[in-house]
């Protein structure tokens, strides 16, 4: 496995070169370590961490996960070991794999968080961030970020003010107005955006009980197979009204899929909860991307769509 | 680790079903024979198995291991367990492992406690006592003595809850008065939550070492998630949680450091 000679995958996002489009998704692969037993990291395209916070979190009690058809519903709470832990001890283990693009995952609870951590980006010559906006802004009655017009726009417009690295925004798909928001991403000055966070879902599991139902109730984020179909809806929606580059993702798990993404006007993809149904699979998708161009007698991506 | 050395790659690895049979109304021991060289699992490990097209894949303790050859004692539950019954001699399992922390074997004199298929890890530790000439007590305990999920181990204690099968009673109930009859120096459990709970509150008491063999709810199986994490204390600073990953630092966990729900 590994580089097919002749065969040029590369995507530009924002800064950043990409040998290929396969990013794995955030809190999927870990710090990327973990993964080391089953891939060669440096031939994916680039990976995303963890979100990370700037305090460390605790994320939520057991039970934090639990799959349904086709999909899977998690309700980690972001637990992190907060930004600074995270520079001194996991970014050199990330770096020593040379060779890698990453893309740090930030997540806030106020607008001030964000900045914050995009500044501390900077400052640690972080080469890309993704913005995670579907976390509750405290201050603001705890609706998420990506949810309200106004509030997206200072806040990607702000952190753009702080951070002069790759500034990929990653927006919710639980809004009414796809379009709108993009827009107002694009506008505000983010390089890129990446779409879509896990759907909002409940699983509900009932046993019947001296005579009574007992309920025992999940309520979190959707991703896997379940949700691609609203991916590729809502990336096309907004590639119809911005130019910057779109990550797409949601329910990724072959090299079909990564086509159909790409088809709608994604440049790149991001493979999330396929990671955990097969742990080699993003290096087989770069593999698998690579034959099918070759199948098709192209010599790059660009040609493809 | 010497920089040099070349690492050991782990890749979902498929192996060939040699048995597949019921041991007790709902429960079954899959035999299974790996395509390539198996790292030797070791008791307390486990291994993640993809059942047919469910995106998580399940987890299941190494019930016994030998060379290329491994077992796992499994209850059948939902569709996971489902899957894994329907599986005919011949037919190919698709797994990772093993994986997650294993039982630290000590010469000491040792209380196996196995609740359910709680008892699958507990045998190969046996198996492991008995090559090594380590004396131990296994207590085995099943709701029911159709339940009974357990061959070969004719020296194990058996318990039911409903005592139709062996001695009567919760498994809990016997535990202190095996470790005074066989002076027990270490205690190993799997089992439900309240069996090893107790079992821990025991073992604090009477100040013996315990290890527990800890379940809860995997999506990745390798560390990534945090599905899987729980508080645990520090030994020398109970005031002090620390968040643990069952499938990387654990199963197996000293069981002074858990902390139960
Ligand atoms: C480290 C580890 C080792 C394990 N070893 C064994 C083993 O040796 N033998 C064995 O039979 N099982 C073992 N389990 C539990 C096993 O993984 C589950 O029974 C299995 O995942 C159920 O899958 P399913 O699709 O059949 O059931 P599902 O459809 O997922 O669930 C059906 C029912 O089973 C319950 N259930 C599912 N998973 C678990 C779980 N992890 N713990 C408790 N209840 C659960 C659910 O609450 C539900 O009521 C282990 C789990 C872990 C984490
Ligand atoms: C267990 C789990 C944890 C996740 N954690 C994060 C996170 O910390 N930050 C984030 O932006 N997205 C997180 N996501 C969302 C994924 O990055 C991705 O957007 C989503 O799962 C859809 O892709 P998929 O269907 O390929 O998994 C998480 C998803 C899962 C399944
Ligand atoms: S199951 Fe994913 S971290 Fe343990």
């Amino acid at each position: 496995m590994g580089v097919k000679q002749n065969i040029d995958l590369s995507v530009n996002i924002g800064k950043m070169k990409l040998k290929n489009p396969i990013i794995t998704a955030s809190g999927t692969f870990g710090y990327a370590d973990e993964f080391d037993e089953y891939i060669k990291v440096s031939n994916l395209g680039a990976i995303v961490t963890k979100g990370i916070t700037l305090e460390p979190r605790k994320g939520n009690p057991q039970p934090r996960v639990q799959d349904v058809t086709n999909g899977l519903i998690n309700r980690i709470g972001l637990e992190n070991m907060g930004i600074y832990p995270f520079l001194e001890k996991k970014l050199p283990i990330i770096l020593k794999e040379k060779n890698i693009s990453f893309i740090i995952n930030i997540a806030g609870s106020s607008e001030e968080d964000y900045v914050q951590l995009a500044k501390i980006c900077q400052d640690n010559s972080i080469e890309a961030i993704e913005l995670n906006l579907s976390c509750p802004n405290v201050k603001d009655g705890c609706l998420e970020f990506g949810k309200d017009p106004d509030t997206l726009y200072r806040l990607v417009s702000n952190v753009r003010e702080a951070y002069e690295g790759t500034l990929i925004v990653k927006l919710t798909s639980n809004i009414s107005y796809p379009a709108q928001m993009a827009q107002l991403v694009q506008k505000a000055g983010a390089d890129a955006i990446s779409a879509i966070n896990t759907v909002k879902a409940m699983h509900i599991r009932l046993n019947y009980n001296n005579n009574k139902f007992e309920k025992t109730t999940i309520q979190g984020g959707l991703s896997g197979p379940t949700i691609k179909p609203i991916a590729l809806n809502f990336i096309s929606e907004i590639r119809s009204v911005v130019d910057i580059p779109i990550i797409g993702m949601g329910g990724i798990t072959y090299v079909q899929d990564v086509l159909e993404f790409l088809s709608v006007g994604a440049n790149a993809v991001q493979i999330g909860t396929a990671n955990f149904t097969h742990p080699t699979i993003s290096e087989q998708l770069v593999d698998d991307l690579a034959d099918i161009l070759i199948k098709n007698n192209k010599t790059s991506l660009k040609e493809c769509f | 680790m010497n920089a040099t050395m070349t690492k050991l790659v782990k890749k979902a690895t498929l192996a060939t079903v040699k048995a597949n049979h019921k041991v007790s109304h709902n429960t079954y021991r899959l035999c299974v024979e790996s395509e390539k060289d198996l790292i030797e699992p070791q008791p307390g490990q486990f291994i993640s198995i993809l059942c047919s097209n469910l995106v998580v894949r399940r987890p299941f303790s190494v019930a016994f291991a030998q060379d290329n050859y491994f077992e796992i004692i499994y209850k059948v539950r939902g569709e996971g367990t489902k899957y894994i019954e329907n599986l005919k001699e011949g037919q190919q399992v698709n797994y990772i492992g093993p994986l997650g922390s294993a039982f630290c074997i000590e010469n000491k004199k040792s209380l196996f406690i196995g609740g359910g298929v709680g008892v699958g890890p507990m045998m190969f530790l046996a198996q492991r006592f008995k090559e090594q000439s380590i004396p131990y007590t296994f207590l085995a305990g099943f709701h029911s003595n159709i339940d009974i999920g357990l061959a070969g181990f004719p020296e194990a204690v058996l318990i039911t809850d409903d005592g139709t099968s062996g001695k009567q009673g919760s498994i809990v109930d016997y535990i202190k008065e095996y470790i005074e009859k066989d002076k027990i120096e270490k205690i190993y459990t799997c089992g439900p939550d309240p069996v090893m709970q107790k079992a821990a509150k025991i073992a604090e008491e009477l100040d013996l070492c315990i290890e527990v063999a800890i379940e809860r709810f995997f999506a990745c199986s390798v560390g990534v998630c945090m599905g899987c994490s729980i508080d645990t204390k520090d030994v020398d600073n109970p005031e002090t949680l620390v968040k643990k990953r069952i499938c990387k630092h654990g199963p197996v966990f000293d069981g002074r450091t858990i902390v139960w729900e």
